[in-house]
């Protein structure tokens, strides 16, 4: 499986032909899951500007004379306006990790972690599309996309999307992102990035996928570990994987730990997701957590 | 087994102790580590990596190990089996002293075997070798010693070493040992003697002391080895097939021997068994051959013994007599009692086929014999013609007659003629016909039988000059020659002073015509009154094992004196000498001394027999076993580090159960024979008779004929298969080829059951008497005569058939494939036959046909069998051609049976519907 590994990521030719095999799938697949979730316009359940009925409020000082509700003043003893819900599209930033450490699966039956990160992303997109809101690709040119079948746009520029930290269209204030990765990398590269943004109060999720190799090291006897970002960098002799397991899986603990920690100080949250794991769940998940943040 | 395991260098076998160190480091150096790309990388760095547990090499892993280098080191120590004791003395070269005369090479082998047991002992004590072969190599005739050499080279002088076809040398090979002995240090002698004592018992004694006393001997004898035999003429019974056998070792019970004639082509034409009585050391053996094939045989040989004493080669009969009759060849069909010719015909077809034609036909291609009758008138230029063809060698059989009688002035005659003929009855004369004169004791025409009814009525005389008593052949019961013979030139001329019809005798309906005409015929190669009297030059010379092969030009082999008595020797080998036409063979059995053992040998000789001792190393085994140990152990290393993915369980499972095969015997698998394989395709078959050559050739036949189908037809042969009608499933072949053997009995019950019920089930048999050479000109002969036939009726005796006809122009076999008219194979001719009414219950499909052409030998695309074939056959690739089509006919009616039978009908119908 190793082997398999290197020569979808070394060999352009076996992942061009690869990756030219596989789109149209992730599209279908992406589909397939975004229609487990239900659909509809989800209004933010508060008020603000849009075309559907809120609610009846007393008048107060300040509101605007033309929301009162002539009517419903009429009927009652007291001057009421009517509100309506807020219904202002809102952009969400998409943003999935395609670097070297997203191309492993530890076994032939699982997905690679790019696959199944980019399978969430265009289903998330999708469900965003039909809700109405708008979608763009972090670190990309890619204008937010508002018509339902963006998806197929979408799916074009995703090759081009790189590093979350890419500079790209300006990320609106009060908009919202999304980044799927397995967040293998230094934390304050993630903190550089986000604080920034959180004080643009832009609201953020973020979901670490990993293989469930990356969490219980599962290999036993004595294995060189290369590094699969940095061709370079000396490897790692393990002479007894079995010895080392306890630590490696209290470091992993430790690390997702501190990406819960940086995520909770934006006011943002932290999902974590296996590969072993069915997509549709997790979709259902966010998509949830985004409608209710509003 | 292991009793007489002994370990060459047990000290060796202390590095075994090694074995527990390297099992304790392979714990410790664990396998190569597996190396793996992982994502989560930087979590892995300042890890506390360097934690190492022991034994975590698998167990069986480590036993496989210990097991690969415990087999290495018993491999180095060189494990002996039933190691046998060295020669006595210590350094110095050991002489070998070989008996390679001919009474060796009766169990050659053996003694080689014996003889290369002794390299390795020699090898491991540092000695080198001497080898003194006791009979005259034939390059210079010179006995001479050959070494020192070391071991390693004299087992490669060994296979050079052959036994020679004249005998050893004993006085000769003394004096050879001593001179070698003080030349070199000879530590020990060891003589491989064959029991005979070649010249004088004295010679050999002084050969056996002189060796006991310069180095110590050792003598290797054995009665089960030593057997030579001689086979000589019976002197006291000058008939060809009464032989003499002489034998060294006097068994105390009765010895079986089987004697074979063979034919010029090496086929065995006869086979008989006698009985040797117990304590006799001589046999005589009358052998009554079938006469119709006597004259066939070239070699009587001994069939157990294969050296050159017993074989025999039979005198003047070497070649195959091919007798011309000058005749207009338009008389060919003429079968008119009156005419010359038509006897003439009749009585040569007993040996082999006359051919016919004029004196330009005959003389262009090689006639041993031309046989002149008297109907036959010659010009002038035909005669000078003739005159000069027997001038160069050629050999005249001419018959009197009217025309002779008024032109007696010729040249052609080996006496001179009176004018006119001696009438015995006739209109004017009292004297009655005369009958034949007294059997001769000498001359070419020795031991004929002499019939009583023969009378002649008229002859021709002959001049009463000097030279006529001697040669004179066959007189009348007065005295006056019928048969006389003589030189002209460099050939001979015979003249029969009668006619060969019955216009002056009636000799021409004796059975003496014939035989005389057949000895006549076989004078041609050189009888005693024609021996050459010159000098003869080799032409095949005959090797130790009494095999037949051309001199090697850098052989000592030179000219031999036919008058001399002969002496084989290096310089003269028994053999074959002369030209293609004039030869004369020399046997050693006739020229050999009575043969004498080699009697008590001198004390302080110890003997041993030719006994192997069965030594064997075990170390190429071992080193085998373990390298495929190494293998394996690559294997399981690469499995280990995933390079080849494989369950652990599963390898674990597989490496216990390999450990079990390699410590328990390598069991072989056995072929199974695939009849489901059988079912998929057509396979032609043949009848396994168990001589080997027969079966040879039947396969190679049937091998050819498979090319020819899949070349020619949509019949795709898949194969070709010898069966066993006793143990094998029959039904999958379309036809069973059977050709007829000389060592074939009744079939058994079951094999009969076998094949009826093949036959039942609508199979086809063919079976090939292959005798037709046998068989009378024109093919009919008395039906069941011929020994093919015979042996066909034996065997087919258990086998119900019904009754044959023979195949006439509208049988299914002319048309099924290709129109044939003929059916010919290595032979032409001869009758094929086939079931006179085929049984309804197949649709009238034949399932029996019998042919005695050899159809085998003519399909067969083997080299050496169109070898032989176009040296049989008398048309040459036509004939095969036709053969093959034959063949493609036959596996046709096999296949579709009567199918095409309703073409016989295509000319009636096409008559009807132009009607």
């Amino acid at each position: 499986m190793k082997k398999d590994d290197d020569k979808r990521t070394h060999d352009n030719m076996t992942q061009a032909a690869h990756l030219a095999g596989n789109l149209p799938g992730l599209l279908l697949q992406a589909e397939k899951i975004a229609h487990t979730v239900m659909r509809g316009v989800h209004g933010r359940r508060r008020v603000g500007q849009g075309e559907t009925f809120w609610q009846f409020r007393e008048y107060q000082v300040g509101d605007s004379s033309r929301d009162i509700d002539w009517r419903q003043t009429a009927k009652r003893d007291a001057v009421f306006v009517r509100q309506l819900e807020w219904e202002a599209s809102q952009t969400v930033w998409l943003y999935r990790d395609a670097s070297e450490s997203m191309q492993y699966r530890s076994s032939p039956k699982l997905p690679y972690k790019k696959d199944y990160a980019e399978v969430l992303l265009l289903a998330l997109a999708m469900l965003i599309l039909d809700g109405g809101e708008q979608v763009s690709l972090l670190g990309t040119t890619l204008a937010p996309q508002a018509h339902a079948g963006a998806a197929q746009r979408l799916h074009d520029y995703l090759p081009g999307q790189k590093e979350f930290d890419t500079p790209g269209r300006a990320i609106a204030a009060r908009s919202n992102m999304i980044l799927l990765s397995d967040f293998y990398f230094p934390l304050d590269r993630v903190q550089a990035f986000c604080a920034p943004l959180a004080e643009k109060e832009v609201r953020g999720l973020m979901v670490q996928i990993t293989d469930p190799a990356e969490e219980t090291l599962p290999f036993t006897g004595r294995i060189k570990f290369h590094d699969i970002e940095n061709g370079k960098s000396s490897p790692v002799t393990v002479e007894q994987v079995d010895a080392v397991r306890a630590e490696y899986v209290e470091k992993f603990a430790a690390h997702r730990a501190a990406l819960g920690d940086m995520a909770r100080s934006f006011g943002w949250r932290l999902l974590t997701a296996s590969t072993a794991d069915k997509p549709e769940a997790l979709l259902a998940r966010i998509y949830d957590l985004l409608a209710a943040k509003g | 087994m292991l009793a007489g395991l002994t370990f060459l260098f047990p000290m060796l076998l202390g590095a075994a102790l090694l074995i527990p160190v390297l099992w304790w480091l392979l714990r410790v150096m664990p396998p190569r580590p597996r190396a793996i790309k992982f994502p989560a990388f930087f979590l892995l760095q300042g890890l506390k990596t360097d934690v190492r547990t022991a034994s975590k090499t698998p167990w069986w892993l480590l036993l496989l190990r210990s097991l690969i280098v415990l087999l290495f080191i018993l491999a180095l120590s060189e494990p002996v089996l039933r190691k046998s004791e060295g020669l006595p003395g210590k350094d110095g070269p050991v002489l070998i002293v070989i008996d390679n005369g001919y009474s060796a090479a009766v169990n050659w082998g053996d003694r080689i075997a014996r003889l290369r047991e002794y390299m390795p002992q020699i090898g491991r004590s540092d000695r080198s070798v001497i080898f003194l072969p006791t009979a005259a190599p034939a390059s210079d005739g010179k006995l001479r010693a050959h070494g020192p050499m070391s071991a390693g080279e004299a087992e490669k002088w060994i296979e050079a070493l052959k036994p020679q076809s004249w005998p050893a040398d004993h006085a000769a090979a003394a004096a050879a040992a001593t001179e070698v002995i003080a030349a070199h240090d000879v530590s020990h002698a060891l003589m491989l003697a064959d029991g005979t004592a070649p010249g004088e018992v004295n010679d050999s004694r002084a050969l056996l002391a002189a060796l006991t006393e310069e180095s110590g001997l050792t003598l290797l004898r054995d009665d089960r080895i030593n057997t030579p035999h001689i086979l000589r003429r019976n002197p006291t019974h000058p008939s060809e097939l009464s032989l003499s056998v002489e034998r060294l070792v006097k068994l105390s019970r009765d010895e079986k021997v089987l004697i074979t004639a063979y034919g010029a082509e090496g086929n065995v034409i006869d086979e008989t068994a006698f009985t040797f009585p117990a304590g006799a050391a001589k046999t005589d053996v009358t052998w009554d051959i079938l006469g119709e094939i006597k004259s066939r045989v070239t070699r009587i040989a001994l069939r157990q013994m294969s050296m050159a004493s017993a074989v025999y080669l039979t005198d003047s009969q070497w070649q195959q007599h091919t007798a011309g009759v000058l005749a207009d060849p338009k008389a060919k069909e003429s079968a008119s009692v009156l005419n010359e010719v038509y006897y003439l015909r009749r009585a040569l077809a007993v040996a082999g086929k006359p051919v016919l034609g004029s004196v330009e036909e005959l003389t262009a291609q090689p006639m041993s014999a031309v046989i002149w009758p008297d109907s036959t008138a010659l010009t002038a230029v035909e005669r000078v013609d003739l005159l000069n063809w027997v001038r160069a060698g050629g050999f005249l059989i001419r018959f009197a007659g009217p025309n002779l009688a008024g032109n007696p002035e010729d040249p052609l005659l080996p006496v001179s003629l009176r004018y006119g003929q001696r009438a015995m009855q006739g209109a004017l004369t009292w004297d009655k016909p005369v009958g034949l004169g007294a059997p001769l004791e000498q001359g070419p025409l020795q031991g004929l039988n002499i019939p009583k009814d023969v009378t002649i009525t008229r002859q021709v005389l002959a001049s009463p000059t000097p030279e006529v008593f001697e040669r004179t052949w066959l007189t009348l019961s007065d005295g006056t020659p019928l048969i006389t013979g003589g030189r002209v030139g460099n050939g001979s001329v015979v003249l029969v002073h009668t006619t060969a019809g019955p216009d002056w005798s009636n000799f021409c309906y004796s059975g003496l015509y014939v035989e005389a005409l057949q000895r006549l015929v076989s004078l041609s190669a050189g009888a005693a009154d024609f021996r050459a009297e010159t000098i003869l030059s080799p032409m095949l010379l005959m090797d130790g094992f009494g095999r037949l092969e051309t001199p090697d030009p850098r052989a000592l082999s030179r000219a031999v004196d036919p008058r001399q008595p002969f002496k084989p020797s290096p310089e003269t080998p028994p053999g074959i000498y002369g030209v293609e036409k004039q030869f004369t063979v020399f046997n050693l059995g006739d020229a050999l001394e009575e043969i004498k053992p080699l009697g008590d040998v001198p004390s302080g000789v110890s003997e041993d027999t030719y006994q192997l001792a069965g030594e064997r190393s075990l170390k190429p085994d071992l080193l085998r076993l373990a390298l495929l140990l190494l293998l394996v152990d690559t294997l399981v290393t690469l499995f280990l580090r995933g390079v080849i993915a494989m369950p652990a369980r599963f390898i674990r499972t597989a490496m216990v159960a390999l450990l079990l095969v390699t410590m328990t015997a390598p069991a072989s698998a056995q072929a199974v024979p695939a009849e489901a394989e059988l079912m998929t395709g057509v396979y032609l078959a043949y009848v396994e008779t168990g001589d080997q050559e027969a079966d040879r050739i039947s396969h190679n036949g049937l091998e050819g004929l498979r090319a020819a189908l899949n070349l020619r037809t949509n019949v795709k042969v898949a194969g070709v298969r010898g069966v066993d009608p006793s143990s094998d499933t029959l039904y999958f072949y379309p036809f069973l080829y059977w050709p007829m053997t000389e060592s074939q009995t009744a079939l058994p019950a079951s094999a009969a059951r076998n094949i009826q019920t093949y036959l039942a089930q609508g199979g086809m048999i063919v079976f090939d008497t292959r005798d037709q050479q046998f068989a009378a000109d024109d093919g009919r002969g008395p039906a069941g005569s011929t020994i093919g036939q015979r042996r066909l009726r034996k065997l087919t005796e258990n086998i119900q058939i019904s009754e044959l006809a023979p195949v006439d122009g509208n049988h299914i076999i002319t048309k099924s494939f290709y129109l044939l008219n003929n059916y010919p194979g290595l032979y032409t001719g001869g009758t094929l036959w086939a079931e006179k009414e085929p049984s309804s219950d197949h649709d009238g499909v034949t399932s029996v046909f019998i042919g005695g052409n050899d159809w085998a030998s003519a399909w067969s695309e083997d080299a050496s069998d169109r070898g032989r074939f176009m040296r049989t056959a008398r048309n040459g690739a036509r004939q095969r051609e036709i053969a093959l089509r034959f063949g493609v006919n036959l596996t046709m009616v096999a296949l579709s049976g009567s199918y095409k039978s309703d073409q016989v009908h295509v000319p009636y119908i096409l008559q009807r519907i132009s009607r």
